[in-house]
């Protein structure tokens, strides 16, 4: 089996209450049995059940010429919910994480000052991460480049919010907010973990006929999204209405993607600079990267303002979708209202529990569509509600969808759960058929070299892993009626009899 | 490795790795006269052929004399094999061993050629011009089993022998060029100067035998060259010693000792990752010097270091000092990108820091032959 | 044949940047590329480097530039960038498309005959 071109065959044990990192091999067998992602955290959970820990580990495609190939996972149980969720990271840090020399990483223990976890060239130290109390992330990441000199070392994070122990603190990837629902952000803080920071300048074999594979599904996967561009393709698939979409081609600067992904869903806006420009701009902060679909819906109530909200958020490091949907059940109406509204709420310490508002188990819902399949995907609350609970469709062929809601939730969760095992973007995985399980199934066979590994069996992984995930925790029954749709008990049963109890 | 050099006498090192051979010293013009006693085979690569002819001086090309005076082996490659040629430059005119032409001096500039240290310079009322840079295609004159052997080709001499002579003997020509040859000033010029003359010569200083070779045989991406290069040397091979092998770890070892300077190997691969983001390339004398030399060095050692066992460490006494040379890299590392970004003067920084990280491997290696090397022998 | 770079359509997904280092290293890391994305991650200003064996193209998104090693760049407070540390471009001689360019996903790279 060739580990050597998937994994550096390497797991840390960092322990923050004594400060000290151990190394253990990750082996063969272990890699052969989970896969990777999101499966093998899990199974980390298991093995190393003291301390509270916290799972952050890479797909067994991440970091190679996969497409979209460049995602990590964190797997941990959520402050908001109390259920074990995973959560992804994308942008180019699950690449920095895998070639930093490390493939996983259990986080254990608590710091009593706060810390950050610094890996580089199979090296991990932890060292203090005071700053982040006063500076938004943005800064600090500024800071992290500039101290080491280096635009490309990445930071998942923990903002101010999460400093204050907020529940509505998500994790930041590097610079710009992220798709953290669950408060994640809230749990790294707890035990005093303020950052990650990594930066990968090792390698990793390829095998034979791996790229030319690669580089076949890249074209073929974007002419597959030929001409889609931006965050306005996925957000205008859950608007009633238009009309918050002026206000974002309005500051709209460029869109950009994460590691090796042919849809640049990410838009840039510049919120104090000409968007129109291309010179390099002076200023050293004119704007936002708009990632996260889900924020930016729940705050396009406010209209022109929505963006410099988003931005504030991220900043801040607080759940943008969690806060606009406590905004609007408030009144808030405009920028300067929202902007002192959210910083109460974060020492307020408020959540959408508390707040009444309704919640998939603490945790935001999607705009309100009335789509039994998409209730079913964020009631499982499995995977981070800050990937779509449903199929985008945005791609030429389109996706052949069952009809059946269960069916449906199933294909969403089942190809998010793939993404997450194998380290492929979950959006782009829902966003085209084109990427199938037979077609990663190659390459991972490609890379591994594995007897017996195909398609069926990543499709039974896929399946095990939400199986898995939903039976570690209470029944995951506190979902606000409002959010169940006419048939919702009836499906949800079926939902869980494939997945728990089939 | 001294002053002049670059990064290729690394090579070397490789080459002599991948023959199972560790017992390496590395020279520079401070311990070059009095160390090269001690010396079977002296390797000699690319850089500055004037700036190492330079540091060396006069004390250095007496000791080279005593040198071939033994029964030795002088491996010169590229400006190595310039460096004992006959020349009246000064300071080159200290090195007058042989007298074997080359046949890219010329009397008028080719037109379409730049001057720049890696494609012309002035060489006294003459030219010294470099049309070919790449890959070359040779053609042995030893009974090998391949007809041609594919090398790179940097600046190094094409030899204008003109076929076997006294004391000479040509072992591989020039014969072709590659997809990957590039040509300055078109393939016209190469073919006139280069294609066809000698590109490796054998020559004979009293006992002492010397290989000059104009392309890099010992280059770690081409295995046919070093096959050949090996099959060259193959008769000389009983004059090395046993190879020492990698034994257990050292006692009174620290491993704390060898993660710390990881750590700052780590912090100067960073440092130097970053200046791929800035305006950096320095003419100093003759020679164009690029960053990307410190980062080839960075990464001879970054590769080596890795293979350390697992917990296994350095002997104290030479780690500690290891550990101060790596601080004092990182430092300059740092130094430079400061003065870069700041748009100061750089190029004497850039200097002292290719220095320091000569001065790291130079301590650094043999710990790593003794200690971190597990390898088998490849050729 | 030279490679074509039209930096608008540049999504900085760096695919170029590990293609070019397994093509030169024949691993996959990013540190022996001829090719690489700047990115200024906070100013959104990004665009590829290319390295050539005479000169260094810039793809900036207002414009191509092209330098000669040593030679500094104009305009912006970016003015001290961005000039590349690593070898040159060799078009991939031995592969009927170069590995850029068969791995972009948006057409930015292309080769021109």
């Amino acid at each position: 089996m060739a580990l050597e071109k998937v994994f550096n065959n390497r797991i840390l044990l960092a322990d923050l209450t004594t400060g000290k990192c151990e190394e253990r091999e990750l082996g063969d067998k272990l890699a052969r049995e989970q896969l990777g992602g999101a499966a093998l955290n899990l199974e980390l959970l298991r093995r190393f059940p003291e301390g509270e820990p916290l799972v952050i580990g890479t797909g067994l495609l991440t970091s190679t010429f996969c497409p979209g190939a460049g995602v990590g996972v964190v797997t941990a149980k959520s402050p908001r919910s109390g259920l074990v969720v995973h959560h992804p990271f994308i942008g180019m840090i699950g690449i920095e994480l895998k070639l930093s020399g490390f493939d996983f990483i259990v986080v254990r223990g608590r710091s009593e000052k706060p810390v950050r976890l610094w890996l580089h060239d199979e090296l991990a130290e932890v060292s203090p991460a005071g700053e982040v109390k006063e500076l938004g992330t943005n800064q600090v990441t500024g800071r992290i480049r500039d101290e080491y000199g280096d635009m490309n070392i990445h930071a998942f994070q923990v903002g101010p919010a999460g400093a204050a122990g907020s529940p509505l603190a998500m994790i930041s990837e590097s610079c710009f907010g992220g798709y953290d629902r669950a408060g994640l952000g809230l749990a790294l803080a707890e035990k005093g973990l303020y950052a990650l920071v990594v930066r990968g300048l090792g390698n990793l074999e390829v095998a034979d006929g791996f790229f030319p594979e690669s580089a076949k599904l890249m074209q073929e996967t974007a002419q597959s999204l030929k001409g889609k561009t931006g965050i306005k393709e996925i957000l205008r698939l859950w608007a009633k209405e238009d009309s918050f979409l002026p206000a974002l081609e309005k500051v709209t600067h460029r869109h950009s993607a994460c590691y090796s992904c042919p849809f640049p869903c990410r838009t840039f806006g510049f919120l104090r600079e000409d968007p129109a420009r291309k010179l390099e701009t002076d200023a050293s902060n004119p704007g936002c990267l708009l990632i996260d679909p889900q924020g930016v819906l729940a705050l396009s109530f406010l209209g022109n303002d929505y963006p410099h909200v988003y931005e504030h958020c991220t900043q801040l490091g607080v759940d943008p979708a969690a806060v606009g949907l406590m905004l609007k059940a408030e009144g808030i109406g405009d920028k300067e209202a929202a902007d002192k509204r959210i910083e109460a709420l974060v020492k307020e310490k408020k959540d959408l529990i508390n707040s009444n508002q309704n919640n998939f188990h603490g945790v935001t819902p999607w705009p309100d569509g009335g789509d039994l399949s998409a209730a079913l995907v964020q009631a499982a609350g499995v995977f981070s509600n800050g990937i779509p609970p449903a199929v985008l469709p945005l791609s030429t062929p389109p996706f052949s969808l069952p009809s059946d809601p269960v069916e449906k939730a199933a294909l969403v969760l089942e190809r998010t759960a793939l993404g997450l095992i194998l380290g492929v973007c979950p959006l782009l995985l829902l966003s085209t058929p084109v990427i199938t399980p037979a077609r990663l199934a190659t390459l991972v066979k490609l890379a591994t070299e594995w007897d017996g590994i195909g398609e069926e069996e990543l499709k039974a992984k896929a399946k095990s892993l939400i199986g898995q995930t939903l039976k570690l925790a209470a029944p995951r029954e506190a979902i606000s009626e409002g959010l169940k749709p006419a048939g919702f008990d009836a499906a949800w049963a079926g939902l869980k009899k494939r997945y728990v109890e089939g | 490795m001294g002053e002049g050099t670059a990064h290729s006498w690394t090579w070397w090192v490789e080459f002599f790795e991948k023959i199972g051979f560790y017992h390496q010293q590395y020279l520079d013009e401070e311990n070059f006269a009095f160390r090269l006693g001690g010396v079977d085979f002296l390797c000699l690569s690319g850089g500055d052929t004037f700036a190492i002819a330079q540091g060396l001086g006069q004390a250095g090309a007496r000791a080279l004399g005593e040198f071939f005076s033994g029964d030795k082996v002088y491996l010169g490659s590229c400006a190595g094999a310039y460096l004992p040629l006959h020349s009246s430059q000064e300071p080159l005119h200290r090195f007058n061993f042989l007298s074997i032409p080359v046949a890219n001096i010329v009397p008028d500039p080719p037109p379409g050629l730049e001057f720049s240290p890696r494609t012309m310079i002035p060489y006294g009322n003459r030219y010294l011009v470099h049309p070919v840079r790449g890959e070359v295609v040779l053609r042995p004159r030893i009974s090998y089993p391949e007809p041609t052997v594919v090398a790179p080709l940097f600046g190094g001499p094409p030899f204008a022998l003109g076929g076997d002579a006294d004391g000479f003997r040509s072992r591989a020509l020039y014969q072709d060029f590659t997809p990957r040859t590039s040509f300055p000033a078109g393939p016209e010029l190469a073919r006139r100067v280069v294609q066809g003359k000698e590109a490796v010569i054998e020559a004979r200083i009293g006992p002492s035998t010397l290989f000059l070779l104009g392309p890099h045989l010992e280059h770690p991406r081409f295995p046919s060259a070093n096959q050949f290069l090996f099959r060259l040397l193959q008769p000389f091979f009983n004059r090395l010693p046993e190879t020492v092998p990698a034994g257990p770890g050292p006692e009174e070892s620290s491993p704390a000792l060898l993660r710390e300077i990881k750590k700052e190997l780590s912090r100067s691969r960073f440092t130097v990752q970053s200046l791929t983001q800035l305006s950096l390339s320095f003419e100093i004398g003759r020679k164009l010097y690029e960053p990307e030399k410190i980062a080839e060095l960075l990464e001879f050692a970054w590769k080596r270091i890795r293979k350390f066992e697992p917990g296994s460490g350095l002997p104290v006494a030479a780690g500690e000092t290891l550990r101060a040379q790596a601080v004092r890299l990182r430092e300059s590392l740092e130094d430079f990108r400061t003065a870069v970004r700041g748009g100061e003067e750089a190029a004497g920084i850039m200097l002292k820091s290719l220095r320091a990280a000569k001065r790291f491997l130079a301590g650094f290696l043999p710990l790593y032959h003794r200690w971190g090397c597990l390898e088998e022998a490849r050729i | 044949m030279e490679l074509e770079i039209t930096s608008e359509k540049c999504i900085a997904c760096r695919a170029c940047e590990f293609a070019c280092s397994y093509h030169m290293d024949g691993d996959f890391s990013s540190i022996g590329s001829s090719i690489m994305i700047h990115r200024d991650e906070r100013k959104d200003y990004f665009g590829p480097i290319l390295k050539r064996s005479k000169d260094i193209l810039l793809g900036r998104p207002e414009r191509i530039e092209i330098l000669k090693p040593g030679q500094s760049t104009t305009g912006g407070a970016a003015a001290n960038k961005p000039i590349l540390m690593r070898g040159p471009c060799d078009l991939c001689p031995d592969e009927k498309v170069p590995f850029c360019v068969a791995i972009c996903p948006t057409g930015c790279l292309r080769k021109k005959e």
